[in-house]
């Protein structure tokens, strides 16, 4: 790479490689971002399932009795 | 143990036949669409014909999956069936019950279908209805096995009917590439043993390993 | 050979997968994230431009292409590994792995796709071509998304998860066979395949090499993040997610 100019445009071939490398960056930020806001609500849920009154809580455990338990 | 649970599943199908036919009658009304899609000129038809009738007689074959496991899983006989023999043996009258009822009647319509998409257009014999003919005969049963998989594990699911369809195509496309070539080559003149051949293999390795993944799913399903 | 065993066995543990994964979260991130910032360095900058087929600058795709491809790959048949590991040894922890690799391989497959058709605009001419590896890939995606739909339309976890890995397993016995067939019927009627490799220059090894590195780095950090939201998923209920949650526990499984 000799100069900025030729690193911007790539020859005249610029939007194909920066179309592939934007689209693998958008997809892998999409899937770090997705992830981590999964945790962070289940985190959240589990949060307000330790606040809420215990009677309350025993008896949704009864209620969810999970098959794969 | 087969014998007896493939009686039983011929016997509740001759209950629902209708429900067999359907398929069959889709199977002929899908081919017959193209000549108007396309062109109803015979070289065009005939270059289309395999394609089109190996893409017919698949899909017909994953319409009529769904009867063949559908009312005995919701009826609770599929449970029964399974208490009683093994889940491998299950699978297999399931499967033979399926290819005899539907595959094998894709074969013997199938000529007609090669009438109507002119498959022998310019040649003086039948000898092209007859390598369809084979082709479907070595391809459909591999069709059965592997949707027996696909249907198996989709038994229990929510949503099914259109589920399995994209479960199981993918698995299909290795056996459609050699049905379909099987007659082209016969249509271009050349040897078609080599497809047939990869056709048999395949029925052969389906048969060693779907009855008992089959089994495995079907347990699964009802457990 | 004992305690490689027993770490096995410890691993199925949720709790204990969740902290381990949460010790090692960082590390994989810091090296993903060094790894990357020299592949990228060298891919975009510090390399060469093809000059004997005429590629040009199109080479540079190949350092996104070429890893993604892989990775779709191996991930299918690392989720086929967890599915036979879980089936036979009945290990919840396994399929748990199996759905938390899905997503991620089904995504290397699609980017494998995607810089696959934007490189064979420029080289080929030509967006798409039933080429034998472009519709391999793109069957294979399929196989990703059908193994995500199934699991989705279980409303009973554990038959999702057994259901999903006997596809799994189905799947991968599959897959040569089909990339077999597609190359045979591709050269049936093209003769020759786009994508034909030579030998590659060793300009374009040290690229290739950095960024494949830090795409399968990149690759498992983002499986544990899927993995680790998967085992509170199924562990809800437990008192040690409550106390994670409520960072009660001494221990801090965050990252």
């Amino acid at each position: 790479m000799s100069s900025w100019h030729e690193f911007i445009f790539m020859g005249k071939h610029g939007a194909y490689v920066w179309s592939s490398y934007l689209m693998t960056l958008i997809v892998l930020l999409g899937l770090f971002i997705g992830f981590r806001m999964m945790l962070k609500s289940l985190k959240q849920k589990a949060q307000q399932e330790a606040k809420a009154p215990s009677g309350e809580r025993t008896k949704a455990r009864k209620l969810k009795v999970s098959p794969t338990e | 143990m087969i014998l007896t649970l493939l009686k039983r599943e011929l016997k509740v199908a001759r209950r629902n036949w209708i429900g067999l036919a359907i398929p069959l009658l889709f199977f002929i009304i899908v081919v017959s669409l193209f000549p108007f899609a396309v062109s109803p000129e015979a070289p065009v038809l005939q270059k289309l014909a395999p394609g089109v009738i190996w893409v017919a007689a698949l899909l017909a074959m994953l319409l009529s999956l769904e009867q063949f496991y559908r009312s005995d899983y919701q009826d609770g006989s599929l449970e029964q069936l399974l208490l009683m023999s093994s889940p491998t043996s299950v699978a297999i009258s399931k499967i033979l019950a399926h290819w005899l009822l539907t595959g094998l009647p894709l074969v013997i319509l199938s000529p007609l279908l090669a009438v109507l998409m002119q498959i022998n257009y310019g040649s003086a014999g039948s000898s092209h209805t007859w390598v369809l003919m084979l082709s479907l005969v070595l391809g459909t049963p591999t069709l059965c096995l592997l949707g027996a998989v696909g249907m198996s594990l989709t038994l229990a699911a929510s949503r099914n009917g259109l589920l399995v369809s994209i479960l199981i195509i993918p698995l299909y496309v290795p056996i459609l590439i050699f049905g379909a070539s099987t007659v082209t080559a016969s249509l271009e003149n050349m040897r078609y043993n080599g497809e047939l051949a990869i056709l048999g293999a395949f029925l052969l390795i389906a048969i060693v390993f779907a009855p008992f993944a089959s089994g495995r799913a079907l347990k699964i399903s009802v457990g | 050979m004992a305690n490689a065993w027993r770490w096995f066995h410890q691993l199925g543990s949720p709790k204990y997968l969740f902290q381990k994964t949460g010790q090692w979260l960082p590390w994989i991130w810091g090296a993903t994230l060094i790894l990357l910032a020299v592949g990228l360095y060298y891919s975009l900058w510090a390399s060469p431009i093809e000059v004997r087929q005429g590629q040009g600058h199109t080479v540079r795709i190949m350092y996104v292409h070429v890893p993604a491809a892989a990775l779709s790959m191996i991930a299918y048949i690392a989720m086929a590994i967890a599915a036979t590991v879980g089936l036979v040894w009945k290990m919840k922890m396994a399929f748990a792995a199996v759905r938390s690799i899905a997503p991620v391989g089904a995504a290397m497959t699609f980017l494998a796709l995607f810089t696959g058709s934007v490189w064979g605009k420029p080289t080929w001419g030509t967006w798409w071509e039933w080429d034998a590896r472009m519709t391999s890939e793109l069957l294979l995606l399929f196989l990703y998304l059908g193994y995500i739909a199934l699991h989705a339309s279980f409303s009973d976890r554990s038959k999702a998860d057994k259901a999903g890995a006997i596809l799994a397993i189905v799947g991968v016995i599959n897959i040569p066979i089909i990339y077999l067939s597609v190359k045979w019927w591709n050269t049936l009627h093209q003769g020759y395949s786009v994508t034909e490799e030579g030998a590659l220059d060793p300009a374009f090894q040290t690229p290739l090499f950095l960024m494949l590195g830090a795409m399968y780095l990149l690759f498992a950090a983002l499986v544990i993040m899927r993995l680790r939201a998967e085992i509170i998923l199924r562990n809800q209920k437990a008192r040690w997610v409550t106390e994670w949650a409520t960072g009660q526990s001494t221990e801090r499984g965050d990252a």
